[in-house]
């Protein structure tokens, strides 16, 4: 958790850093995410709820006496998160967000530049959100007997509202099925799950992961079927026709797939239909739906376990 | 006797002085060389590797010499160590440490000093037209450099060894 800590506060201006260091104390092992938006203000997100920070350093449920981000801060966050390298940073940028050293996603809100009719970069920007990473080392335990079968992976779904720990699931399934001596390929997306800094994983993902990031799955899923030789494909966040697409060509083709999907019920996900098509058959044949918890960060992941059935 | 040996420390003196003259006016010359050098592999680094601006410098600095090599080393180093210094303050820090070993002129040194202030604030392509610019410029003050440089080198080699046999002859 220190290394946490300091990567945290390593991207905060000086001002920003003191404060937090003497707001968070007991905090840090809960907290969720940090929002940061021009003349407002800056409020931390916790498994208990939301909580602003007082210019005093202390920190409080309601908004009075919180210190007030302002858009000399939010600048200075930005630099940080840039390295001091907006260039570096461009496709990233792009889709609003940059994954930071320790794999803690920073989402950026401000004025969209237009090219072609898509966003091409953001400027004046006047919100960040940042939100923190977890590794919860065996939370995936309870679910893996569930998805296992003859010792061969089931092909799985996870599913849940944004937050409620997909990542994190996936990030443990990735560490114990890699374990157990299956030969795993990663298709990182968005560099959530290995949070690679350098080339080195910055998350436990196990001892026969290979890991690919950054890259669109289209590119990436192809690549390490050809490459890799692969027993099973973990990915995160089927969002697109071309996601669907490239995990489709992975079931005909003998390798198991674990991935996730933004949805609240099994019936949400049946009712998609970009994710419809991936049911049942030889596609994904378990689902695992995961609740929100309200309790601190040591516990388990909840959720259940569905069999998918038409 | 005494005076002969005298006057041949006396000429070799002088002579060695301009010699060291001269070096420093060469060494000029393979510092821009090796500046020059330094910005292409930057923008290598920064055009198709995308590397963030303290991993581009500590890769330049791999394949410079020195005391350019000190130059990318020490900004690569601030940026990397020290919170919120930006691309240029930490390359106009790396200057100035080693601006003793440096011997660019006065209106070189501005020209590295205004492509450093600009780095690492706008999107890829404003930082290849900022080097770009930096190249043009340092080329030009290469090319004066160099028919500057062989002139100076001839001039002070033959002025330095007149000099230590014109101060030989008044003293004795």
């Amino acid at each position: 958790m220190e290394n946490r800590n300091r990567e945290i506060l390593g991207i905060m201006p000086e001002n920003l850093r003191c404060l937090m260091k003497k707001a968070l104390g007991e905090l840090w092992g809960g907290l969720e995410e940090i929002r940061l938006r021009v003349n407002k203000p800056l409020i931390v997100g916790t498994a208990g709820g939301n909580f602003a920070i007082l210019k005093d350093g202390n920190i409080s449920p309601a908004l009075g006496g919180a210190y007030i981000v302002s858009e000399s801060d939010i600048k200075r966050v930005f630099c940080s998160i840039c390295e001091n390298s907006v260039y570096a940073h461009e496709a990233e940028i792009r889709q609003g967000y940059i994954t930071v050293r320790g794999g803690h996603r920073v989402g950026f809100s401000g004025k969209a530049v237009i090219r072609d009719g898509k966003i091409d970069t953001l400027k004046e920007i006047n919100g960040i959100n940042i939100r923190i990473a977890k590794e919860k080392i065996g939370c995936g335990s309870e679910y893996l007997k569930d998805i296992t079968y003859n010792g061969r992976i089931i092909n799985t779904l996870v599913i849940s509202s944004p937050g409620c720990g997909k990542t994190t699931l996936l990030r443990d399934l990735t560490r114990l099925i890699s374990n157990s001596g299956i030969k795993v390929s990663v298709v990182d997306e968005r560099g959530e799950i290995g949070a690679c800094y350098g080339s080195v994983p910055q998350n436990d993902i196990g001892f026969q992961t290979d890991i690919i990031e950054d890259a669109p799955k289209k590119e990436a899923i192809p690549l390490m079927l050809r490459s890799m030789s692969p027993q099973l494909i973990i990915c995160d966040e089927i969002a697109s026709e071309s996601d669907m697409l490239s995990i489709k060509k992975c079931f005909g083709s003998g390798v198991g797939v674990i991935a996730s999907a933004h949805a609240g019920s099994v019936e949400e996900v049946k009712s998609n239909p970009l994710i419809r098509c991936l049911l049942g058959g030889n596609g994904f044949n378990k689902i695992i739906l995961l609740k929100r918890n309200n309790e601190s960060i040591s516990k388990r992941i909840s959720g259940e376990v569905f069999e998918v059935k038409f | 006797m005494f005076r002969i040996i005298c006057g041949c420390i006396i000429v070799l003196g002088f002579t060695y002085i301009g010699r060291l003259y001269a070096e420093r006016e060469k060494s000029r010359l393979a510092q821009l060389d090796a500046f020059c050098d330094g910005l292409n592999m930057l923008e290598f680094n920064i055009r198709y590797m995308n590397f963030p601006m303290a991993e581009a410098f500590k890769r330049v600095a791999e394949g410079c010499s020195q005391p350019i090599k000190a130059v990318f080393e020490e900004a690569s180093r601030i940026m990397s160590e020290e919170y919120e210094v930006s691309s240029g303050e930490a390359f106009c820090r790396g200057i100035d440490k080693n601006k003793n070993k440096m011997t660019l002129s006065y209106d070189e040194m501005e020209i590295v000093k205004s492509f450093a202030l600009s780095l690492g604030k706008g999107d890829r392509k404003a930082e290849i037209v900022n080097i770009e610019s930096a190249k043009v410029r340092l080329s030009a003050s290469c090319q004066d450099a160099k028919e500057e440089v062989n002139k100076k080198v001839k001039m002070t080699k033959s002025i330095s060894t007149l000099a230590g046999i014109l101060i030989v002859i008044v003293l004795i």
